[in-house]
């Protein structure tokens, strides 16, 4: 579960850092672009000639950019999207689109753990090829047949300035693309919202607790021999719906008197009060399956109450995480070690701390993460008050060296310290046994026990502090993370420890989803539109295409132009696979080795240019975010509509341009 | 002149429609007319000889068939990017994503057998083990038989998917290092079984300790037998092989009963069951390449007929005749080194002399099989043609033999033979019972007999044996079945009780007795001691020693003889040992740490 590979940065610094390169590459393409044109005037009309040409092409540039009417623009967008319409592209599309959610159950596996993920990325990646492609046929082919038919002349013959039919251009397929990727979106929300709801009843003869079986003595379902929870004293199964079921598990929970009432009453079955004043709450608790859970509901109390499940709690999330902005490990003897332990796993996403063993009990191997700007502001209400409590999320990974005690989890702990501050707070540290491959949630109580040092090292108190108040009364805060069995490894990165502010709503995040497939669309509109004023219709699909391709793989491409990638360039690839010669192995030196390694060299540099042609499409891609349930972040979408800006300006710039030197547009 | 352009086209669509009529005709799938006779199209047909793929319009997947057709004919790129796409998913470990590439992949290409195969054991065994908690292992392994399961309707007529289903489903629950903890989780998971219920009946797979993972198992297997036996399906292993995977299921069905609970006449009916049809196994005709029939059981028959020819030939030729040629033959070829080292008992031999001695055997046995022609040359010429179609005869007799001895070892026939009708027998259910009674007593540290005292009689009643006391009982229990069942002295049951004996050996370390002089399974030990894994457990030789050493030291004594009087006449074994535990000369660990070492390893790994 890779979401966020590596810290981003925010709009505003992503601007800065990119302003100067966006000045030199427009600096650059600005000359390039006078310099090409005059080459090309030359050849028409001779070098003094066409200084003149140029000059002239580059006068009328800016009065046509200035004077650019917006009615006009709307006009040829009009005719834009009637042609459009009436080529009936857009009508296949969506009748596609329509026919593969009507079949797209055939080819979805239900059984997963985790079907939202797979009902998500469906609709995404269908919707974003069809929209895409979409785009690229209608702007491809708009012009080419335009100029081919003459019927350009009809328009060109009105007082429109070039930059005036390319943005118009631009505009009107935009304009129809983004209705049919709204239409495509509800539609998807809608798909993807009634395929993940249902709900179950429980099995058995009554919806009470009738149905509910003694867990056995060694904390172990007599219904289905798994585990439960330490609390639980019965429990039951519900019925199979979309190929799942879940556990229900009735727990006891025991409150001292002056202990607040719980939060959550709904589920809660009986209430007895015990002789020595303590409450006993007996409450029914759905266990998660397939990635969600459902509320309970109780009708009545005790033996005879009603027992029913509510609607599905868990898909449609956008979490919203406070990620550390640093992480470090540190080895055995405490010494940094700047990737954590390779347990030899082939991704190196994650670092590995060791549980140590017992001859080396005082093992330092731990995972430091540095919060900074951590205020109890950033949470929501669940944060507040004495018994509040701050929600952590973890994705570990876990390595055991040997089986170990095969039925228990390993074991993980966790400690909070303060940095920089007159006194420093430790907080005990608080263990909890791992859940591989899931997001799993350890609440963090605000008040934590713990002991405060003074300079020197000396002991000044123990107690209770506040995780804000105290632990980070500057905004700074130290999450250790250890594993705390021996010769056993935790993993981790960065973005696998956060704590979770809160939720965002659903709809929104999957509306900045699709923004991201817009941002796309509209790159290769602008592109089609552009490429289309002086290429053929053939000519620039293929172009458009080859632009999605490396824009789609640009990291694969720039992964194999790595100068440490195993097994060489194109040449020396191509030999080794003919004779299936291994890739690690060094080739035989020679005077052929070097000639081959050298042309690679060139052919990797041009493969590697290659990737800067295209916008660099991971960018503009949030379906990761929605399928793991992530909110996206604004400044992404902010830094995705503005790189799509540009992309559309600059094309604009080239189509105006292409579009002039032609005779049609003089 | 003017319409030609239109003529060519009429000309062209009516060929069309004429090619058309045929085309259907050939390619009609089969329907079933009023009379309710089967009509259907020669390629149909011709499919459905050839079982080349889903000839009838039900067996048809939309699905898998609209994914080949949406690949426009590029299948075999869509395949590579998605074998990609898988092994990415698995480097990254996001394994519901793997799962439903999976999907796609076997959609593409459901026919191909070695796909369902390696990426089922991808899902039961790669992925299973990547999860920390025992329960995703587990589900993580249904998870690979489920997938494995879809492929059985796409291939059906191939016995290697429900094989394989059979061979994940016995060995992944029923011999990882988990095993125990899965097979409590299978028996309660009835949503697994309900999963599996279009193919196999959940009740079939049921016993009295529930359902069990290994009949489970065993009914794979069987679907796969009824492929072949009754479907008339082709087979892609050996008979050997491809029968004996069934009965063997039974067999650990048994020994996983006996791991999890007390033995009983539950576990002995099983074994029982086991050992009818590994008879049956036994039975069964085997053929190899060359039109070799035999059956694993017909081993004494075959040598009863060559023993009947050989006799024939001998009275043709003159029964003195062979035992010259070969007294010649031995002369001629063995010098006096040579018979020496044949001779010696091979735990005397160096290793060097072994593989010459092993060498020399193999001479002789070339000289046997050349022997029988010898003899039929000697034959007079009117006999010469009968004498020469015996010696054929022999030499096909003599392959047979050969033969079955070689496959009985391959699937180890004799040893599982012998165990499962000694596990069917009650003497050994409660030889099981008194070593669970003994493993139990020893579990909650009870060593010693307890025992009331009475003084004025100086009588000793046993209230309650102690683990020493009932493991030696064991052991007498033991040693009888060993004894009468020596194939049983190497595996697993053999392993199980040198376990027992070495708990019984620390035992008496702790309490400081000595090893008996009549310990029951001292030729299990002995055999044992060839390997160097005793660890510490004393031999007959050492034994031997001990008691040489002892008579010398009696002998030596200069103590009056009275005292050695008094003490044969002590009764009181106790007393009588914890005299002689001066006197312990046995080496138990720290004369041995090299064969401890080498010991303890192989005793986890076990």
């Amino acid at each position: 579960m890779i979401v966020e590979q590596q810290a981003f940065a925010t709009f505003y610094e992503w601007v800065i850092n990119n302003a100067a390169q966006f000045g030199i590459v427009v600096a650059a393409a600005i000359v390039l672009g006078v310099f090409f044109g005059y080459i090309v005037a030359t050849l028409r009309h001779g070098p003094f000639e066409a200084f003149y040409v140029v000059a002239q092409v580059v006068g009328q540039a800016l009065p046509d950019f200035i004077n650019t009417s917006p009615r006009r623009v709307f006009a040829i967008a009009r005719l834009a999207i009637k042609e459009a319409l009436r080529r009936k592209i857009i009508l296949v599309t969506f009748g596609i689109f329509a026919i593969s959610l009507l079949f797209g159950g055939w080819f979805m596996n239900y059984k997963s753990d985790h079907p939202d993920r797979i009902y998500i990325n469906f609709v995404m990646f269908g919707t974003q090829l069809l929209v895409l492609m979409m785009g690229m046929l209608i702007s491809s082919f708009s012009l080419p047949e335009d100029i081919k038919n003459k019927t350009i002349y009809t328009v060109v013959t009105k007082p429109v300035r070039p930059t005036e039919i390319v943005i118009g251009k631009i505009v009107g397929f935009g304009i129809l693309g983004t209705f049919l990727l709204v239409l495509m979106g509800s539609i998807s929300y809608l798909f993807v919202w009634r395929g993940l709801s249902h709900d179950h009843l429980i099995a058995g003869d009554t919806q009470t607790l009738a149905s509910f079986t003694e867990v056995g003595s060694d904390f172990r379902s007599q219904v289905t021999g798994e585990r439960v929870s330490e609390s639980a004293i019965r429990d039951a199964e519900t019925n199979m719906k979309d190929d799942h079921n879940h556990r229900l598990e009735l727990r006891v929970d025991i409150r001292d008197p002056d202990e607040p009432e719980p939060l959550q009453t709904s589920n809660i079955i009986e209430t007895i009060e015990l002789p020595d004043g303590r409450i006993e709450y007996h409450r029914v608790v759905c266990v998660s399956s397939a990635g969600h859970v459902h509320q309970v509901f109780v009708e009545g109390q005790g033996q005879d109450a009603t027992i029913s499940l509510g609607p599905s709690v868990g898909f449609f999330r956008a979490r919203v995480p406070i990620y550390a902005d640093e992480l470090q490990f540190y080895d055995r003897q405490g010494q940094i070690n700047e990737k954590g332990i390779s347990v030899g796993r082939e991704s190196r996403y994650r670092g590995y701390v060791d549980g140590g063993d017992y001859r080396n009990r005082s093992n330092l191997s731990k995972a430091e993460f540095t919060f900074t700007n951590f205020d109890a502001s950033l949470f929501s209400a669940t944060a507040e008050g004495e018994t509040g409590f701050v929600p952590l999320e973890l994705t570990l990974d876990v390595f055991r060296s040997y089986k170990g005690d095969i039925e228990k989890r390993v074991t993980a702990g966790i400690q909070f310290e303060s940095i920089g501050q007159d006194v420093r707070f430790v907080s005990d540290m608080q263990d909890f046994e791992t859940e591989e491959f899931s997001i799993q949630t350890v609440t963090i109580p605000r008040k934590l026990v713990g002991k405060v040092y003074s300079q020197d090292g000396s002991l000044l108190r123990e107690g209770k502090f506040d995780l804000f108040d105290d632990y980070a009364k500057n905004g700074q805060l130290k999450l250790v993370l250890k594993c705390r069995d021996y010769n056993q490894y935790l993993g981790v990165a960065k973005a696998d420890v956060y704590f979770r502010s809160g939720d965002h709503p659903y709809l929104l995040n999957f509306i900045k989803g699709y923004t991201g497939i817009w941002c796309q669309m509209m790159i290769i509109i602008s592109l089609g539109v552009a490429l289309s004023t002086f290429l053929s219709a053939p000519i620039t699909m293929l172009g458009a295409l080859v632009v999605i391709i490396i824009g789609f793989f640009s990291n694969f491409i720039q992964g194999m132009t790595a100068p440490d990638h195993v097994g060489g360039g194109p040449i020396e690839s191509m030999i080794r696979v003919v004779t299936q010669q291994n890739m690690v192995l060094e080739m035989d030196t020679g005077v052929t080795t070097t000639l081959v390694k050298n042309i690679d060299l060139g052919l990797i540099y041009l493969l590697n240019a290659t990737t800067y042609l295209a916008p660099d499409f991971s960018r503009l891609n949030f379906a990761e975010y929605l399928t793991y349930g992530y909110a996206i972040n604004s400044q992404k979408v902010a830094i995705a509509l503005t790189l799509t800006l540009a992309f559309c300006f600059g094309l604009t710039i080239v189509g105006y341009f292409a579009l002039k030197t032609r005779e049609i547009a003089k | 002149v003017n319409n030609r352009p239109l003529v060519r086209k009429i000309i062209y669509i009516a060929c069309i429609g004429v090619l058309i009529i045929p085309l259907s005709m050939i390619a009609l799938p089969p329907t079933r007319n009023e009379a309710g006779n089967t009509q259907s199209g020669v390629i149909s047909q011709l499919r459905d000889e050839y079982n080349l793929s889903q000839a009838k319009l039900s067996e048809i997947d939309p699905a898998s068939e609209t994914m080949k057709l949406a690949s426009l004919g590029l299948r075999g790129v869509a395949v590579n990017i998605l074998w990609l796409q898988a092994d990415e998913h698995k480097k990254n470990q996001n394994y519901d994503q793997l799962r439903s590439t999976l999907r796609a992949l076997t959609k593409i290409q459901p026919s191909f057998v070695k796909v369902w195969e390696y990426q089922a054991h991808n899902l039961a065994y790669n992925v299973s083990m990547e999860f920390d908690d025992y329960e995703y292992r587990y589900s993580w392994v249904k998870k690979g038989l489920e997938f494995l399961k879809q492929g059985v309707p796409y291939n059906k007529r191939d016995h290697r998917v429900t094989d394989s289903i059979g061979f994940f489903t016995g060995n992944k629950f029923g011999k990882s290092d988990e095993h125990l903890s899965f097979r409590r989780l299978f028996r309660a998971d009835n949503e697994f079984h309900d999963a599996m219920a279009d193919r196999i009946d959940p009740e079939d797979y049921e016993g009295p300790y529930g359902h069990d993972s290994w009949m489970m198992a065993y009914q794979w297997y069987n679907l796969s037998r009824e492929l072949v036996d009754v479907q008339g399906a082709p087979r892609y292993r050996s008979d050997m092989m491809f029968y004996m995977y069934r009965p063997a299921q039974r067999r650990n069905y048994g020994m996983a009963l006996q791991e999890e609970f007390p033995s009983d006449q539950i576990i002995q009916e099983v074994y029982r069951d086991a050992y009818e049809e590994w008879i049956e196994y036994g039975n069964q005709p085997l053929t190899v390449g060359a039109g070799l029939n035999f059956t694993l059981e017909g081993l004494a028959a075959a040598e009863d007929e060559l023993a009947e020819y050989r006799n024939q030939l001998d009275e043709l030729v003159g029964p003195e005749v062979r035992a010259s040629m070969l007294a010649e033959l031995g002369d001629d070829l063995l010098s006096e080194e040579e018979q020496l080292l044949v001779n010696a008992p091979a735990d005397q031999l160096s290793p060097d002399d072994a593989r010459k001695a092993q060498a020399i055997r193999t001479r002789l046995a070339s000289i046997d099989d050349r022997l029988d022609g010898r003899v039929a040359l000697a034959a007079s010429e009117g006999d010469r043609p009968e004498a020469n179609r015996l010696a054929l005869k022999i030499q096909g007799t003599k392959n047979k033999v050969r033969r079955i001895m070689q496959d009985a070892q391959t699937v180890n026939y004799p040893y599982w033979r012998a165990r499962n009708r000694m596990e069917s027998e009650d003497a050994t259910v409660a030889a099981h019972q008194a070593l669970e009674e003994a493993e139990n007593v020893w579990r909650n540290s009870i060593y010693d007999d307890e025992y009331d005292f009475d003084y004025r009689t100086k009588e000793k009643t046993v209230t309650r044996k102690g683990a020493i006391t009932l493991f030696e009982e064991a052991f007498a229990r033991w040693a009888p079945i060993l004894e009468e069942n020596p194939e049983l002295g190497d595996g697993q049951l053999a392993d199980s009780l040198m376990d027992s004996v070495q708990e019984y050996r620390k035992m008496l370390a702790f309490a400081n007795l000595e090893w008996p002089d009549d310990f029951p399974l001292q030729s299990l030990v002995d055999e044992r001691a060839q390997d160097g894994t005793l660890d510490g457990i004393p031999t007959s030789e050492m034994l031997e020693q001990r008691k040489a050493d002892r008579e010398a030291i009696d002998g030596e004594a200069t103590d009056p003889p009275a005292k050695k009087d008094v003490q044969a006449k002590l009764p009181a074994t106790e007393q009588q040992r914890s005299e002689q535990r001066f006197e312990l000369t046995i080496p138990i660990d720290e004369d041995q740490p090299k064969k401890q070492a080498t010991g303890e390893t192989k005793g986890n790994g076990d």
